[in-house]
C-alpha cells in the first residue's frame, strides 16, 4: 500500500483533520541543515522546546546541544532527550541528497509512562540487592553471637572448674590443721593463754573451711552436679539438732531462739535431709549473725506433704537497693560487712529450687527480716526400720543395688535423666560427670563402685580416660557406652580397660542386668 | 511413682524435640555457609551422634535410624561434591522434618 | 560563519549501571546540588557546562546522562553518537557494577573506538557499605586507567573527575 493509495482513500477533511491533531499532540519541529550542518529551513514551534532563536545559516553544532558531533551522513532514533530548558522529546534524524533533516517531536507522556514503569523496577532490585545483603550481615552477626556465647560459656564453666579445683586443694591442708589443733588442745589442757589461742586458730580454720565447702557446693550447684540424696526423715529429730546448735550461740549474744512447729507428721517424711538441714542453718545462722537484739524465730508447717519454713528476726533488714540482688553469688549486702564470701543464700536458693521450692525474702525493713520456703515433704512409705543417721550414704531399694555407686560419664543430658532416674529406681547412688576429665577425677574421689562411660566425650574422651583410670589403679569395672558398634572400635575400649561393652540405644533391662553381674563379679 | 517420673523425662524429652530440630537446622546451615569447614562438620555431626544415641533410648527409632545415617555421611566427609552435599542435605532435611512431626504429636 | 563568540562543544556522555549515581554526578558537576532520593532516567538528558581547559580557553561540554544499562542497547548507541569521550560509573556499594561498567568500556571501545575516558567509582561517602575491596581496586588501576573515587553527596572529587575528561577531549 503506497503513501499515495493510502491519501486516495482517506478524504481530504479527515486527513486534515489527523494533521491538525498529531500537530496540536506532538509540536513538530522540522529543521532541515545543508552539508555543511548549517541551517537551511525550519518549521514550527522552536518557542515550545527552548530553542533561542533561529537563523538561517546557523551552526548546527553552536545552535542545537544534541547535535554536537553529529554530520550530514548520520541516520539517529532519539526516542527520549530531555534537555534543561525544554520538555522530553524525541528526535528523528534523516540525512537526504541536500543535507540533513530533524524532526523533533513531544515525547512527554511517553517520557511519563516509562518513567512510572522503570522506577517500580529499579526500585524492587535495589531493594531486592538490599535486603540479600542484609541477611548476609544478619548470618555473620548470628555466627558471631553464636561464637561469643559459646566462650562466655567455656570461661564460666573454667571458672566453676577452678573455683572446685581450689576448692579441693584447701581443703584438705585445712583438715589437717584443724586436726592437730585438737589434738594440741586435748594435750595442752591446762595452759590457759595457750589454749586460747589455739581457741583462736580453731575458730580461724573452721570459719575458712566451712568458707570452701560453700565455694565447692557453689560450683556443683552450678554445674548441676548435685544429685538430690532423698531419704525418709523424722523433722522432729531433725528441728532438735537445728534447736541445740543455736541455742547456746543466741544465748551468747542475748537473743532470744525458738522453733515454733505446726502440723508436724509423726511418721518420717521423704526428703534430702543434709540440704535441708544445710538451708535451715544457713537461714538462721544468718538471722543470729546479723541480730543485735531481740529475736530470732524459725517457724516450720508441714500440710499435705508440702512443708513450710520461715526464718524471722528483729535485725536491721536488708537495704531496698540490695534486696534484688541476695541472692546471687558473690553479693553482700553491705560491702564492710564483716566476713563470708557471699555465698550461703544463693547456695540456699539452689538448694530450695532442686527441692521444687523457691526463697523468698518475705519482708524486711527496721522491723527485721523474714525468709521463707515451701518444699516437698510426702509421707516416706512405711519400708522398715531406718535409723536416719546410719543412712547417710543413700537409699536402699533392692538388695544388689544396696549402697552401690555408680559413676555415670555421659555428656549428653537427655541419656543422662534416663539412666539416672532408673538407676535410682533401681536403688544404686548416682555420681554423674559430663566429660572424660570429670570422669577421671569424680572416680578416683568417690571411688564407685562402677562406671558407666560414654565413649564419645569431650575434654578427654573415653577410652584415655579409661586408660588414666587404670593406671592410676582404679579396679572397679568400667562398662563402656557407645554410639559406634564396630569390632575394632570395641576391641581398643576393651584393650583401654573397659570391662563390657554396650551399643546406644541401650536397652535399660539390659543395662540394669548388665551392672549387677558386673559388680557381682567384683564381690 | 517412679514410672511418673519416667513419664516425665519422657515428655520432656519430647517436648525438646522442637528445639533439637531447630538446633540440627542451625547447625547444618553454618555448615553449609562456612562452605563445610571442618569445626562446623564437626559440631554437626556430635549434635547427630547425640541425637542418634539418645532418640533410641526414649523409643524413637525412625529417628535414630535417620540419624545414624546422617552421621555416616558425615563422617565420610566433607567432600567437595555437589552430590554429596545434595544427598546429605536432604538427610538432613529429613531428619529435622521426622523431628518436627514427632514433636507434635500429642502423646 | 562559524560565530566567533560561541565557545567549542564536546558531547561526553555517563554510562554504567542503574542507580550508580550518573543523575547525581551530573547534577553535583552542573548545577551544584544533590538529593538522596533516587529518581530513575529514562532516555538521556542533556546539559550543558563551561569549563576551563586551561588558563586562556573555555569550553563547553555537553554532558549526555544516559539510562543505566547493563550493555550497550542499539538505542544508547543512538545515544553515545558523535561522543568525544565518556564517563565510567560503578557503585563502590554494589561491586557487580564494576563489572558491568568493565563490560560496557569494552563495549564501547568497540563500537567507537579508542576514546578518552574516566572511570568513577561512586558513593565514597558510604564508608560503612563500601564493598569494594582493595584487591579489586588494585585491579582497576592495574589497568592504567584514570580512576576516581567520587562522592556526588559530598562532591568530592566530581569537579577533578569532569575537568580531567573535558581536557582529554580537547
Amino acid at each position: 500500500m503506497s503513501d499515495a493509495s493510502t491519501r486516495q482513500r482517506i478524504p481530504d477533511e479527515a486527513f486534515r483533520h489527523m494533521q491538525r491533531l498529531f500537530i496540536e499532540r506532538t509540536h513538530p519541529l522540522y529543521l532541515r541543515f545543508d552539508r555543511d550542518m548549517k541551517l537551511e529551513d525550519w518549521w514550527g514551534d522552536s518557542d515550545y522546546y527552548g530553542f533561542e532563536p533561529l537563523h538561517v545559516g546557523d551552526d548546527a553544532d553552536s545552535k542545537v546541544d544534541f547535535l554536537v558531533g553529529v554530520t550530514a551522513q548520520d541516520e539517529l532514533e532519539l526516542p527520549i532527550v530531555q534537555t534543561p530548558n525544554g520538555q522530553p522529546v524525541s528526535i528523528h534524524v534523516r540525512p537526504e541528497d541536500t543535507g540533513l533533516c530533524v524532526l523533533i517531536l513531544d515525547a512527554a507522556s511517553e517520557h511519563e509512562r516509562q518513567t512510572e514503569i522503570q522506577q517500580k523496577s529499579n526500585e524492587v532490585q535495589l531493594l531486592s540487592k538490599k535486603q540479600q545483603m542484609l541477611m548476609e550481615e544478619l548470618k555473620a552477626t548470628q555466627i558471631e553471637v553464636d561464637r561469643k556465647r559459646r566462650e562466655a560459656e567455656a570461661a564460666n564453666r573454667l571458672k566453676s572448674e577452678f573455683i572446685s579445683s581450689m576448692s579441693h586443694e584447701f581443703r584438705t591442708p585445712l583438715t589437717s590443721v584443724l586436726g592437730y589443733t585438737e589434738i594440741l588442745e586435748n594435750t595442752l589442757q591446762n595452759e590457759r593463754s595457750q589454749l586460747e589461742k589455739l581457741g583462736a586458730i580453731s575458730r580461724g580454720a573452721k570459719h575458712l573451711l566451712s568458707l570452701i565447702e560453700n565455694l565447692l557446693d557453689h560450683g556443683r550447684l552450678e554445674d548441676g552436679a548435685i544429685v538430690m540424696q532423698v531419704r525418709p526423715t523424722d523433722l522432729n529429730a531433725l528441728l532438735a539438732d537445728l534447736r541445740a546448735i543455736f541455742t547456746p550461740l543466741a544465748e551468747k549474744k542475748g537473743l532470744e531462739f525458738s522453733i515454733q512447729t505446726s502440723g508436724l507428721p509423726a511418721d518420717r517424711v521423704l526428703l534430702d535431709d543434709m540440704r535441708y538441714r544445710q538451708v535451715l542453718i544457713n537461714l538462721v545462722g544468718n538471722a543470729v549473725k546479723f541480730t543485735e537484739t531481740g529475736s530470732v524465730v524459725a517457724r516450720v508447717h508441714w500440710d499435705n506433704g508440702q512443708l513450710r519454713n520461715e526464718v524471722a528476726d528483729t535485725g536491721p533488714g536488708i537495704p531496698e537497693a540490695a534486696r534484688e540482688r541476695v541472692f546471687l553469688a558473690f553479693q553482700r549486702v553491705n560491702e564492710d560487712q564483716e566476713s563470708g564470701a557471699g555465698l550461703g543464700l544463693a547456695i540456699s536458693q539452689r538448694i530450695v529450687r532442686i527441692m521444687g521450692g523457691q526463697l523468698v525474702l518475705e519482708s524486711s525493713g527496721d522491723e527485721g527480716s523474714e525468709f521463707g520456703f515451701t518444699i516437698d515433704a510426702p509421707i516416706a512409705p512405711d519400708d522398715g526400720d531406718h535409723d536416719p543417721a546410719s543412712n547417710r550414704e543413700g537409699t536402699v531399694v533392692t538388695a544388689s543395688a544396696l549402697g552401690h555407686t555408680v559413676l555415670l560419664a555421659e555428656d549428653d543430658d537427655d541419656i543422662a535423666q534416663l539412666v539416672e532416674l532408673v538407676l535410682e529406681d533401681a536403688g544404686y547412688r548416682l555420681v554423674r560427670a559430663r566429660n572424660g576429665r570429670e570422669a577421671v577425677d569424680k572416680a578416683l574421689l568417690e571411688k564407685p563402685d562402677l562406671m558407666l562411660m560414654d565413649m564419645n566425650m569431650p575434654v578427654v574422651n573415653g577410652i584415655e580416660a579409661v586408660r588414666e583410670l587404670r593406671a592410676s589403679g582404679f579396679s572397679s569395672p568400667v562398662i563402656a557406652l557407645t554410639a559406634s558398634a564396630s569390632a575394632a572400635y570395641r576391641e581398643s575400649a576393651i584393650a583401654a580397660g573397659c570391662s563390657d561393652y554396650l551399643v546406644k540405644p541401650v536397652d535399660l533391662a539390659t543395662l540394669l542386668s548388665t551392672i549387677a553381674e558386673a559388680i557381682a563379679d567384683t564381690a | 511413682m517412679s514410672q511418673n517420673k519416667l513419664d516425665e523425662i519422657r515428655k520432656k524429652y519430647q517436648s525438646s524435640l522442637q528445639s533439637k530440630a531447630d538446633e540440627l537446622e542451625q547447625c547444618w546451615r553454618s555448615a553449609e555457609s562456612s562452605f563445610f569447614s571442618e569445626n562446623t562438620v564437626a559440631t554437626l555431626r556430635g549434635r547427630v551422634h547425640n541425637l542418634g544415641g539418645s532418640a533410641g533410648m526414649y523409643g524413637y527409632d525412625t529417628v535414630a535410624a535417620s540419624a545414624k545415617r546422617v552421621e555416616s555421611q558425615l563422617s565420610g566427609g566433607p567432600e567437595d561434591s555437589a552430590s554429596w552435599r545434595k544427598q546429605v542435605k536432604e538427610d538432613v532435611q529429613q531428619l529435622v522434618t521426622l523431628l518436627r512431626d514427632e514433636a507434635t504429636i500429642v502423646s | 560563519m562559524s560565530n566567533p563568540t560561541t565557545e567549542q562543544k564536546r558531547k561526553v556522555c555517563l554510562v554504567g549501571d542503574f542507580a550508580v549515581g550518573k543523575t547525581s554526578l551530573t547534577r553535583r558537576f552542573v548545577n551544584n546540588v544533590f538529593s538522596d532520593k533516587y529518581l530513575t532516567t529514562v532516555g538521556v538528558k542533556i546539559d550543558t557546562k563551561v569549563v576551563e581547559v586551561n588558563e586562556s580557553q573555555t569550553a563547553k561540554l555537553v554532558v549526555w546522562d544516559i539510562a543505566g544499562e547493563s550493555t550497550v542497547t542499539s538505542i544508547n548507541e543512538n545515544y553515545m553518537k558523535g561522543l568525544a569521550g565518556y564517563l565510567l560509573v560503578a557503585d563502590g556499594t554494589r561491586p557487580a557494577t564494576i563489572e558491568t561498567a568493565l563490560h560496557l568500556q569494552q563495549r564501547t571501545e568497540e563500537i567507537f573506538g579508542s576514546l578518552p575516558f574516566v572511570f568513577l567509582l561512586n558513593k565514597n561517602d558510604l564508608e560503612t557499605q563500601w564493598a569494594v575491596t582493595d584487591a579489586q581496586e588494585q585491579l582497576l588501576r592495574d589497568k592504567g586507567w584514570k580512576i576516581f573515587l567520587t562522592s556526588a553527596k559530598s562532591g568530592a572529587h566530581v569537579e577533578t573527575a569532569f575537568s580531567w575528561l573535558a581536557r582529554e577531549v580537547y
